[in-house]
């Protein structure tokens, strides 16, 4: 008899747990799919039953990304420097440009203008504006003579022969040095200037993502809503959990990304956890149905 | 008189169809939370056809470089989703025209950080002729 009710006290304690175990644990989408073409979303109905007080909801991108690595993704577009050095010479304007300097690499500019002043200017025209840090460099000069020899150079802040400390120029800015030469007394008259400009922007190590897009999920109903995004596609985490206390109805889930091109690596596979919860927090059955599969 | 009514109604007329051709802009801001969502809901004239929408964001001193803002419209039983790709350059994202049944648009963001944005909208008859447009916001985050 002992037995009996030790074994009726073990099933009950199993039924509540398990119970309880119902309780916490959220219902799943399911393995789902997006294209990769620009501003499709998927969309959900979750439809919450009466004594629901909120919906709890989470996402996960769930893109196999073996084939799309840190070495098999597609560079974007470098930030360029553009470098164009003047000078008046019988009142016409001589430019010498040199253009698309990209990060880690220089370029070295001369223009043969005799004493007098040079300028340079530089900007980002054509850099690549989804890539918004600023870009490092320095910048060289010399005034020499027909043989290459230095004459006498003047400039504000810069030394001659030697990198200048490291300067930034933003996106769509442009900045602007003027330089002299004037004869040296031994060595004679400049005959041309030399530059030489580095880009020195350490490029990011996950530089080549920002061009892939992350997934995000919006929650709406009854004129709320509410947003949350998995940031980071290659792990196993899901994005952070949010809720919309909108009782019991139909939520409307959006699912889509925020990517601006058709890059394969786009397209992605995802799943998502919504909870429909009374007040204290127990789960209640509730009802997927997919309105737009893209 | 009559000559006094006839051109008060001529420059009402007037003023009418020039408010119709304005392009019609919402500024809004976004919090903290990377949960923040905006909504907005476009009201057409009735015989409106088409709303078209774009934006542009802008990310106040301190917000992350690499904060992205997306705006989601939402018309009868099409939804789609639009993205300004620089929040930082003032350039607007794509553009698109959706039926004008009943739209809402979300607004939100891929991070923590505060976020401005500039919603460009009006809506349009069938031939693309501007029509009377109004917007409601009924979510600030």
């Amino acid at each position: 008899m002992n037995n009996q009710r030790g074994q009726l006290f073990l099933s009950l304690v199993t039924v509540a747990l398990l119970s309880r175990a119902q309780q916490s644990s959220a219902e799943n989408s399911g393995e789902q799919t997006l294209g990769n073409k620009i501003g499709i979303v998927d969309t959900y109905t979750i439809k919450c039953p009466a004594l629901t007080t909120h919906l709890d909801f989470k996402l996960r991108d769930t893109t196999d990304q073996s084939n799309s690595s840190a070495n098999t993704l597609p560079k974007p577009d470098p930030q360029i420097i553009n470098a164009h050095l003047s000078k008046t010479i019988d009142r016409k304007k001589v430019t010498f440009d040199a253009l698309n300097i990209i990060p880690n690499e220089y370029k070295e500019l001369i223009l043969n203008g005799g004493n007098g002043a040079y300028q340079l200017i530089l900007d980002t025209k054509n850099t690549n504006l989804q890539l918004v840090t600023a870009q490092n460099y320095t910048v060289q000069y010399r005034c020499l003579n027909s043989t290459g020899v230095d004459t006498t150079p003047v400039a504000g802040g810069l030394k001659s022969g030697i990198d200048s400390a490291i300067k930034t120029i933003k996106n769509k800015a442009t900045a602007t040095f003027n330089f002299s030469c004037t004869q040296h007394r031994t060595i004679g008259n400049t005959d041309k200037i030399y530059m030489k400009i580095t880009n020195k922007l350490v490029i990011p190590a996950n530089a080549g993502k920002n061009n892939f897009a992350v997934l995000s999920g919006q929650i709406y109903k009854d004129q709320t809503a509410i947003n949350t995004t998995d940031l980071v596609s290659t792990d196993d985490n899901f994005s952070e959990k949010v809720t919309l206390n909108s009782k019991a109805g139909d939520y409307l889930a959006i699912i889509g990304t925020n990517a601006t091109n058709t890059n394969k690596n786009n397209a992605k596979a995802y799943s998502f956890e919504y909870s429909c919860l009374d007040n204290s927090n127990a789960l209640k059955p509730s009802t997927l149905l997919t309105l737009e599969n893209n | 008189m009559k000559k006094v009514q006839c051109l008060t109604l001529f420059f009402i007329i007037l003023l009418s169809a020039s408010l119709n051709i304005e392009a019609h802009e919402q500024s809004g801001s976004l919090g903290d939370l990377a949960s923040s969502t905006d909504i907005y809901a476009v009201i057409c004239e009735e015989g409106s056809k088409k709303v078209y929408f774009d934006f542009y964001g802008s990310l106040p001193k301190g917000s992350p470089t690499d904060l992205i803002i997306s705006a989601q419209i939402l018309s009868g039983q099409n939804t789609l989703t639009i993205t300004d790709p620089n929040s930082s350059d003032r350039l607007p994202s794509r553009s698109e025209e959706i039926e004008s049944d009943g739209i809402i648009v979300l607004v939100n963001k891929n991070k923590a950080g505060k976020a401005n944005f500039v919603l460009d909208y009006h809506c349009q008859s069938a031939l693309g002729d501007h029509t009377g447009t109004e917007i409601s916001q009924i979510q600030n985050q």
